[in-house]
């Protein structure tokens, strides 16, 4: 498994001793999957909420004490401000993506090739932004972020098995969606999933009303 | 069409597996997790790897490496780290290396300590220590920082004391631009006996030029948002107006002209309704 647990851990030092390469190393390692996951939660206002993120990374870089989870703690600020942000709002998670974006869901052949220049993410995104939130966030946190089902869960604020189950139910589902793509030659964006799972419905859940939102001191 | 055939692998088996579903998010978790030095790097894309699955590849496509335009705030993202050196070094906070080292050797401290956010900061013991720390260090490095910065050694060290005492502990030669140029020549003198302490720090010279822009047309009630490097620096966009008058303020020496000589409060933003 390629997972290595302190893959940072030298450069978050470093950044914490004031090398301002570092830092930027930290960025752009980061950044991508921390503003693909934002899309996911905030839609169109991820970027600036990804410049709240950062702010906030940088501000409290000193009090962060080392260990495994610099990704997982960048993670949970991210998402901490996301949740802020649409309390603030008042509003529902959207897509940023057209929907009809989803139409280029590149074929199989492309995908690779076309991964590779860029194109293909924002469909890929936005197909799984159309899971339920709870298996949207643990795929993207997982598969996107790269973080393991152990942080994933702390991020989330739930249980590891919570995590993997969500997970696994997640990739289910899109494999159905592409699936059904193939079948039908349609736009898999336009159909909710066939089969809900556990009543659970196609459209993503609003945020705000979940109870891990005010899970206590732990968020703060 | 081939995405049906590959399609079907999945669907033989009426749903995909768990240790599939795991190896396939530990796949994706692992090229995502490559540090990647710069945007313009390869993907992770080995070329022997066997034809992608459809889930495959749409993991690999949501987990692609950075876009340009995904980097875009990276330079505000820079101007706040800068920004937030100086704010740490004021509060007398153990900054760097001294918590790590001793906090990671247990895991489980690492662990609890990461979501305690800007707690040690506050502690008393700690920031006594670093303080004790910082006067023992200032006084044995001073002299030599002192010459080696060309500063007549009986210039008093004030505030700015623990940035040396960290630097010290963590770079043996703190004042030589070793492998960061721009960040030694930015925290060398604000760390320098008889430097005058700029409430806001170093910002870049380009900071102030937005900042009179910013207030010559007179700020938010221009209606126009405040660009965003000046909202990294300050810290937030409603805190633009003060941060840029008391960094305008301070350039003309006389600190706190309009009463408001307090840029940025570091610990009130957290719970501020952001507008």
């Amino acid at each position: 498994m390629p997972i290595v647990p302190n893959d940072l851990a030298e450069t978050v030092r470093s950044a914490q001793d004031g090398d301002e390469d570092a830092f930027r190393l930290l960025y752009r390692t980061l950044q991508p999957g921390l503003l693909r996951y934002l899309t996911v939660l905030v839609g169109a206002d991820a970027e600036d909420v990804a410049s709240e993120t950062w702010l906030q990374i940088a501000r409290d870089l000193g009090t962060f004490v080392g260990g495994p989870g610099f990704r997982a703690w960048a993670t949970r600020i991210a998402r901490n401000r996301a949740l802020d942000h649409l309390r603030h709002q008042r509003r529902r998670p959207t897509l940023s993506v057209p929907v009809e974006a989803l139409a280029d869901l590149p074929s199989v052949e492309d995908t690779a090739e076309r991964a590779s220049e860029g194109l293909g993410t924002d469909a890929a995104i936005a197909l799984i932004a159309t899971l339920p939130q709870t298996e949207a966030e643990a795929v993207l946190l997982r598969a996107v972020i790269g973080l393991d089902a152990e942080s994933t869960a702390r991020v989330l604020g739930k249980r590891p098995g919570a995590v993997r189950t969500a997970a696994h139910r997640g990739l289910r589902r899109l494999a159905r969606l592409l699936e059904q793509d193939a079948q039908a030659g349609v736009p898999v964006g336009g159909a909710p999933p066939a089969e809900p799972v556990d009543g659970m419905a196609g459209t993503p859940t609003d945020v705000r009303s979940r109870e891990d939102v005010e899970a206590g001191p732990a968020w703060r | 069409m081939a995405l049906r055939g590959m399609g079907m692998g999945f669907r033989r088996r009426g749903r995909l597996g768990e240790e599939t579903a795991e190896r396939l998010l530990d796949a994706a978790a692992g090229a995502s997790r490559t540090v990647r030095p710069s945007a313009g790097d390869a993907p992770d894309r080995r070329p022997g790897d066997e034809p992608a699955s459809p889930l495959t590849a749409l993991l690999s496509a949501a987990a692609a490496p950075a876009r340009p335009g995904e980097l875009g705030g990276e330079d505000a993202a820079l101007a706040a780290f800068r920004a937030a050196r100086p704010d740490r070094r004021a509060t007398g906070a153990p900054t760097v290396s001294p918590v790590p080292d001793r906090l990671t050797a247990d895991g489980g401290a690492a662990w609890r300590g990461w979501w305690s956010g800007p707690r040690p900061r506050r502690r008393p013991t700690l920031g006594a220590t670093a303080w004790a720390a910082a006067a023992v260090v200032t006084v044995t490095m001073g002299v030599a920082l002192a010459a080696d910065l060309g500063i007549p050694a009986s210039t008093p060290p004030a505030g700015p004391a623990p940035v040396t005492a960290s630097a010290d502990t963590s770079a043996p030669v703190p004042t030589t631009p070793a492998s960061t140029p721009s960040t030694a020549a930015r925290t060398g003198p604000t760390g320098t006996p008889g430097t005058a302490p700029n409430p806001a720090g170093q910002p870049p010279p380009s900071i102030r030029g937005k900042c009179r822009s910013y207030l010559a047309r007179d700020g938010a009630a221009s209606g126009k948002p405040p660009v965003t490097e000046l909202v990294a620096a300050a810290g937030g966009p409603e805190r633009v107006g003060a941060y840029c008058r008391a960094l305008l303020d301070s350039d003309t020496g006389n600190g706190n002209g309009n009463g408001n000589g307090k840029p940025k409060d570091k610990d009130k933003d957290k719970d501020k309704d952001k507008k």
